[in-house]
């Protein structure tokens, strides 16, 4: 998805309501006014065309991936334990059988 | 909105009386202390005026306006020898006017030619005025629009700053808290040296604090237009979320400080201090503030980001003391002052 775009104008609905725009779009359809490129998550008014979302919410969607790595690391090592001593009892077994 | 507004000026409508209701360790005390010393300078500044047109007046019942009084400021009257003054008050030497009205200093003697140029000297009407305080009310009354707008532009930033005051403690925050405190015991002590001795040291805390918080505050801004969060992973938000409050309450006590010093210093009728406070203020905003508003708008949770939004609006903040400095800083001021023929 591409960048989105917001109403400027404070007393107009579109803004209060943060009601969004496609990038394409030039003109307010409430007020008429021009339409300016917002953040995609808290809607913040950019003043750049670069960026789809402001600082602070690039940050925290850094850091959302940073804690998805910590938590998938961590349940990839958990698993590798289970599978570990799963893998030790069936050795166990095993050993059981053949004597 | 109206009713915002009405709020947002409440303090610095110099049209209101003046008050005295917030405590000095309100955050609505500074800038009460200022629009209060503006008030009083301009009421002092009309009783002035009225009191040199009346002087004037009754001086020379010819004369009559101090036309380009309010541009250029002040320097009286007759620069003549006492013989000649002598001579005037004898009436063996008058002053004439010409066709057009327009009266000049030159004298025409008993045989009725015309002598030499009078050069005008205060003495003469201004007796009983102190001619500082004379120039100053009188562009201080000239000023009074600009002085408003200035009050106008700075209650914006001051509704905005007190939120963040509450609460808040560090040992610079220390220091305005200090210079406070200092002027309050100025306030309160009748010899004059002692006074003075404090005042100064007052405003010696309030000039550190401020200078101390505008570092801290330029610290924090590099900090996140460097991504210096980048490096705290999974921790960034919060690391953008501390600075931006130490940010938010740097801005807030350079705001209080700013206001405190410009409060004395036109409390203590140091008019051309207070505007050069002003100016240092207005330039603060244009380096700091207004180069990095669409950084600040991003990373402050409370600011949308518009026109209108927390940083946009400091930003906007231009006081045009330039013109105010200029006038008050003028070297050499002269009043004209324009004379009519007496019907």
């Amino acid at each position: 998805m591409g960048k989105i775009k917001g109403c400027s104008n404070e007393t107009c609905v579109a803004h209060k309501k943060k009601t969004t725009y496609k990038e394409s779009d030039k003109f307010c359809p409430k007020c008429g006014n021009a339409l300016t490129l917002v953040c995609k998550d808290c809607k913040t008014q950019l003043s750049s065309d670069k960026d789809k979302y402001c600082l602070r919410c690039h940050a925290k969607r850094d850091d959302k991936k940073d804690k998805v790595k910590i938590i998938g690391g961590g349940a990839a090592l958990a698993l590798g334990g289970v599978v570990l001593s799963f893998g030790k009892k069936a050795i166990g077994i095993a050993a059981k059988f053949k004597g | 909105m109206k009713g915002i507004t009405k709020e947002v000026n409440e303090n610095l409508d110099l049209m209101n009386p003046v008050m005295d209701k917030f405590s000095p360790y309100e955050a609505e005390y500074p800038v009460e202390l200022l629009s209060n010393g503006l008030k009083l300078r301009l009421s002092q500044a009309e009783n002035i005026v009225e009191n040199i047109y009346n002087a004037v007046a009754k001086a020379s019942p010819m004369v009559a306006q101090v036309r380009e009084a309010t541009k250029k400021g002040f320097r009286l009257v007759v620069d003549a020898s006492e013989d000649t003054l002598k001579d005037i008050e004898s009436g063996k030497i008058k002053l004439t006017t010409e066709k057009s009205g327009e009266m000049f200093a030159q004298i025409r003697e008993a045989n009725g030619h015309y002598g030499s140029k009078l050069p005008i000297k205060k003495e003469v009407f201004a007796k009983g005025f102190d001619p500082i305080t004379m120039a100053n009310a009188l562009q201080m009354k000239a000023l009074q629009a600009q002085v408003q707008q200035i009050a106008d532009q700075l209650a914006i930033i001051d509704h905005s700053v007190r939120e963040v005051i509450q609460g808040q403690q560090n040992d610079r925050i220390g220091l305005y808290y200090s210079g406070l405190s200092l002027y309050l015991e100025a306030r309160n002590v009748n010899k004059s040296e002692m006074k003075n001795a404090l005042i100064s040291q007052s405003l010696r805390a309030l000039s550190e604090s401020t200078f101390q918080l505008k570092l801290t505050m330029q610290s924090d801004i590099k900090y996140l237009a460097d991504n210096g969060f980048m490096v705290g992973k999974g921790k960034r938000v919060e690391l953008i979320d501390s600075r931006m409050h130490s940010i938010n309450q740097s801005f807030a006590f350079i705001h209080q400080a700013t206001m405190l010093r410009a409060g004395i210093y036109c409390n203590e009728e140091e008019l051309t201090a207070m505007s050069t406070v002003l100016n240092e203020y207005s330039n603060f905003i244009e380096h700091t503030v207004a180069k990095n508003a669409d950084l600040l708008a991003q990373c402050d949770i409370t600011d949308t980001g518009t026109e209108k939004g927390v940083w946009k609006s400091r930003a906007k903040l231009k006081l045009e003391v330039s013109d105010f400095n200029k006038q008050l800083n003028t070297a050499d001021k002269t009043i004209y002052l324009g004379i009519k023929k007496e019907d």
